[in-house]
């Protein structure tokens, strides 16, 4: 249990995706926890779920935007679509206003067949986010549409 | 009938009046809306170019001795940016295409500004392009 742990910590922590040397992966992870136990699992659980009814609720405004996965204990991610939009084209133009997300099938083919969609727009959000970056994706998102649309 | 690196010439300079890339975004978006509309009997699995993320198709015929190419995407700036290569290569002898730099590319900073995926997939159209043009060449010989 404590290996998932940290495993999970490590991965959430790692600032880039790539492969990383064991023995500074070591000291990062000391690194990692404690940061995390001097701000508190719960509190930080806590504010990335009000990131993520905030986002919910933002997002849910603008029209023909869907959201999927809708689970009430779900983590602070939102993967969506715009009706007849290709993700990628709003991940472009999202990137190119400074907003990070990612595009694509993000590795999971299966569920993208179930719903027939070639990928998602997938937004992370976690305690160093804040409602104005929340704000920020919700006019970037607009954007990419009224240029798009 | 202007030459590729004519039409690549109008390209660079076209770009250039663009203040930043979110106005040369707007002005692929515009153009992949143009691109005219493929047959829908090419929009086939063996037309899909392997190596882009969203999907493209490209169909080439010989008319006369030059070679016109067809496309589509489901990603509007991906059909712009195969609108830009259809542009600088459909209507061309094949031996042009095969002769032809892609230096415009760079020159319009396009690659640079794509994601890694997306500028994976400008070379694999491009190879595609080349491909078509060899097999043309072969068939006129």
């Amino acid at each position: 249990m404590r290996l998932i742990f940290i495993f999970f910590i490590s991965t959430l922590f790692s600032f880039s995706f790539g492969q990383k040397e064991k023995t500074s992966e070591a000291y990062f992870n000391q690194a990692a926890l404690e940061y995390i136990n001097k701000i508190g699992l719960e509190n930080i659980a806590a504010y990335e779920n009000e990131l993520l009814e905030y986002a919910t609720e933002q997002l849910g405004t603008i029209p023909g935007l869907q959201i999927y996965g809708q689970a009430a204990e779900k983590i602070a991610v939102i993967s969506f679509n715009v009706d007849g939009i290709h993700p990628y084209d709003i991940g472009s133009i999202l990137d190119k206003l400074g907003i990070a997300v990612r595009t694509g099938h993000h590795c999971a083919q299966p569920i993208m067949d179930f719903y027939k969609i070639p990928g998602t727009v997938r937004a992370s959000f976690a305690f160093y986010n804040t409602r104005e970056e929340i704000d920020l994706l919700v006019a970037g998102v607009k954007r990419a549409l009224s240029m798009l649309q | 009938m202007k030459s590729i690196e004519e039409i690549q010439n109008e390209i660079v300079a076209e770009f250039s009046f663009f203040e930043d890339w979110m106005q040369r975004y707007e002005h692929m978006i515009e153009l992949g809306k143009s691109l005219p509309l493929i047959d829908p009997q090419y929009k086939r699995e063996d037309n899909i170019i392997k190596g882009c993320q969203s999907k493209v198709w490209v169909h080439a015929q010989l008319e006369g001795d030059a070679l016109v190419f067809s496309a589509d995407s489901d990603a509007i700036i991906t059909k712009g940016i195969i609108a830009l290569l259809i542009r600088v290569f459909s209507h061309q002898h094949p031996k042009a295409i095969l002769d032809a730099n892609s230096d415009f590319i760079d020159e319009i900073g396009l690659r640079e500004h794509l994601s890694p995926t997306r500028a994976n997939g400008l070379l694999s159209m491009i190879k595609q392009i080349k491909l078509y043009a060899i097999a043309f060449q072969t068939q006129l010989n």
